[in-house]
């Protein structure tokens, strides 16, 4: 027993010491949020291989370094209308889809110049995915205007790939489906600004924010290392346990 | 023996401690508001608390204004429902809407907004229990108040994981080591642990509807007491003060009357008479303040959304949500794991009613008796159904964790069907094996699933 406790903390210790003086934490700060106001299911024209859609967005930080699209599949029959999805109170604007389906999507800045292009291969989602479009991250990107536009690539079928949108609460950021306007209306996305490192120390200040003083980074530093302790113990006795339920069948089968 | 029982004592023991102080890590780990309705219930603790009323009226049905501005200035309503969106970190561990929260007037407590709060709609014992631990906090910010309230849950789930043994104890008393693993896997399922750590009356419906069949098991299985049964009625009382589903206890109970107790046909015709008097009592008299699931679907819509809903999502996402599914069900365990719980999960469920079949047959070896696996399978399968019934009706979107309060004879079935096929002398290292496995999922839950996906 003395052994499994001692074992319990120096393992706690040394992931503790580990984890302050080594661990690094890859975080991918969001510069513009995914907003879900009041999506709604409003029919929409079908985007064939010769429309796209156009969405612009206002960076809010530097670094602008990836940007990720919520993109629905659900099985659809022949006769159901384009617009028509699974999924209530959302705005529905359909791929025509032809399985590799491919897409090109494109970043262009506020003078309308090329940033990035790249093909996406869309084919293996299932239901809803956030697909993502990373590109060198621009450094000075705070405050200035982006678009970004995904256009289908595949011939048409009759199952579908959905773009799924909610109210636009900038009055700068357009969506636009095969070149036309949808009023105060803007694609599920995210922005994000390029990933760095942080410490453990740095992650604890994360997980303080927005919680009440006694789970703030010292009582936390506390609580997760007695945390380790508690839970390594329980294993470590719980293995114990096993390797002794194994040495009393051996000695049984020996003795038999 | 003496050896062996105080090894199980320890073992137990050692399980609720590392259980605490596991509770204690997801309730601070997990960012405020972001479980399953908890603004909303944190909202009726408050309102209680704030007024000293035991029952809210039709005045009281919507948010409070302190609650509502937590959720939607504190950067809440982005986070929840989307598996993206993070907080915009402050540097510091006080983030920029916490600076404001603190200053938040009194009167916002009690202020309200015209959005509607659902669960007033539900009893309010788990509300009024929970008064003190808000109280302790009065002083505090909202954040300081909320998490104490989850605290309070966390306790429910240490007490429901106990009952859990106690039951285990009841319906595997010759297996060595069974109830222990049981309660084991009850406190560190993922889903489990994230629901009893939060706010929510489910946690008090967890902990007496388990209680319940720990008395009902007890009365069926061994001889009882007038202590038992009378301690038993108060569980039931309490349970209606709780919430709706505890109706179905009197079900089971009628049905275990009839079937596994031997009293005289008149005293059986008098407790079911009483059983039927109180539902009746509590459907016409509580139905106004506490709606009690009624039929409100017609027989086409209800077999139509059974056959299309209901009984797909018993293949489709039960095993998400029983296992773990966090946040506002947009923080999913990855698939692979999933994948193994499901094959795990049915495989069990599979070999649990072979052996049950077995038990059935005249000399044929079951791990349990068939009057054993009668009594854990009637109030299970009645839950069940029912939660399926009241779903096809109502339509409110089933997920596995409604299905917590029979949760000690879940994982008594699949544990009896899993070690049913297990050799005996395999048995013990089967269910250390298999607890060791759920610790580590447990804590791959928190700092693999939940922390990336918050603080990442």
């Amino acid at each position: 027993m003395k052994k499994i406790i001692i074992y319990s903390i120096v393992l706690s210790a040394l992931i503790a010491v580990f984890g302050v003086y080594f661990l690094r934490f890859k975080v991918t700060d969001i510069d513009n949020l995914e907003t879900r106001n009041s999506v709604q299911r409003i029919p929409y024209e079908e985007i064939s291989s010769a429309g796209s859609i156009k969405q612009t967005f206002r960076a809010k930080k530097d670094n602008l370094a990836a940007i990720e699209v919520l993109f629905g599949n659900f099985a659809r029959k022949k006769s159901e209308p384009a617009s028509l999805g699974l999924y209530k109170n959302l705005l529905l604007s359909a791929f025509k889809k032809q399985p590799p389906l491919k897409a090109a999507f494109t970043l262009y800045d506020e003078n309308s110049a090329v940033i990035s292009c790249q093909e996406a291969d869309l084919s293996k989602i299932k239901g809803l995915r956030h697909v993502p479009f990373s590109f060198p991250p621009i450094e000075n990107a705070k405050d200035k205007r982006y678009v970004f536009e995904i256009k289908p690539l595949t011939q048409e079928t009759f199952q579908v790939l959905t773009l799924i949108a909610g109210d636009s609460l900038n009055s700068g950021d357009e969506l636009r489906i095969n070149g036309k306007l949808v009023e105060k209306k803007k694609l599920l996305f995210v922005s994000y600004v390029k990933p760095r490192f942080i410490s453990c120390d740095n992650l604890l200040d994360r997980i303080s924010q927005n919680k009440p003083f006694y789970f703030k980074k010292k009582s936390l530093y506390v609580l997760i290392f007695i945390y380790l302790v508690g839970q390594f113990f329980l294993l470590f006795y719980l293995a114990n346990k096993m390797r002794g339920a194994e040495k009393r069948k051996t000695k049984k089968a020996v003795k038999a | 023996m003496k050896n062996s029982r105080k090894n199980g004592n320890f073992l137990i023991g050692l399980i609720l401690a590392a259980s605490a102080l596991k509770w204690l890590a997801w309730v601070a780990i997990v960012p405020f508001f972001q479980m399953p309705d908890e603004p909303a219930h944190f909202c009726y603790v408050q309102k209680l608390a704030e007024t000293s009323k035991l029952f809210l009226g039709k005045a009281d049905t919507s948010f409070t204004e302190e609650v509502t501005s937590a959720w939607r200035e504190g950067g809440q309503e982005e986070l929840s429902f989307s598996r993206v969106n993070k907080y915009d970190f402050a540097a510091g561990e006080y983030g920029e809407y916490e600076k404001k929260m603190k200053n938040a007037p009194l009167e916002a407590r009690s202020k309200l907004t015209d959005i509607p709060l659902v669960p007033v709609q539900y009893p309010p014992l788990y509300y009024l229990s929970a008064t003190p631990f808000y109280n302790l906090f009065y002083s505090g910010n909202i954040l300081d108040r909320d998490f104490a309230v989850r605290i309070f849950s966390a306790l429910l789930g240490l007490f429901t994981v106990f009952v859990v043994y106690k039951t285990a104890g009841l319906i595997f008393p010759k297996h060595k080591y069974v109830p222990e693993t049981i309660a084991l896997l009850v406190s560190f399922n993922p889903m489990f642990t994230f629901i009893s750590a939060s706010i929510n009356s489910d946690c008090l419906l967890n902990a007496l509807f388990s209680l319940f069949i720990y008395y009902y098991i007890k009365i069926c299985l061994n001889k009882h007491s007038l202590k038992d049964v009378l301690l038993l009625a108060a569980v039931v009382a309490l349970g209606f003060l709780t919430k709706q589903p505890f109706i179905l206890s009197l079900v089971i109970l009628v049905i275990a009357l009839f079937f596994f107790l031997k009293l005289s046909i008149k005293i059986k015709l008098a407790i079911a008479a009483g059983c039927l008097l109180v539902s009746t009592v509590a459907f016409v008299y509580l139905s106004q303040n506490f709606p009690m699931p009624v039929i409100s679907s017609s027989a086409g819509q209800f077999f139509k959304h059974m056959l299309l809903k209901s009984v797909p999502f018993f293949y489709f996402d039960f095993i998400g949500s029983f296992f773990g599914n966090f946040g506002w069900l947009d923080t999913p365990m990855p698939n692979v794991i999933l994948n193994i719980l499901f094959t795990v999960f049915y495989a069990a469920v599979l070999l649990f009613l072979v052996d049950a079949f077995r038990s059935f047959k005249k000399n044929g070896e079951a791990f349990l008796s068939a009057k054993q696996y009668m009594i854990l399978a009637v109030p299970a399968i009645i839950y069940i159904l029912s939660v399926i019934y009241i779903e096809s009706n109502t339509k409110f979107g089933l997920q596995g964790r409604y299905f917590f309060p029979v949760i000690s004879l879940i994982y008594s079935c699949l544990l009896g069907g899993l070690l049913s096929v297990i050799p005996e002398k395999f048995r013990a290292r089967f269910l250390f094996a298999a607890a060791i496995l759920t610790v580590l999922l447990n804590m791959y839950c928190l700092f693999g699933v939940i922390v990336p996906k918050y603080y990442l």
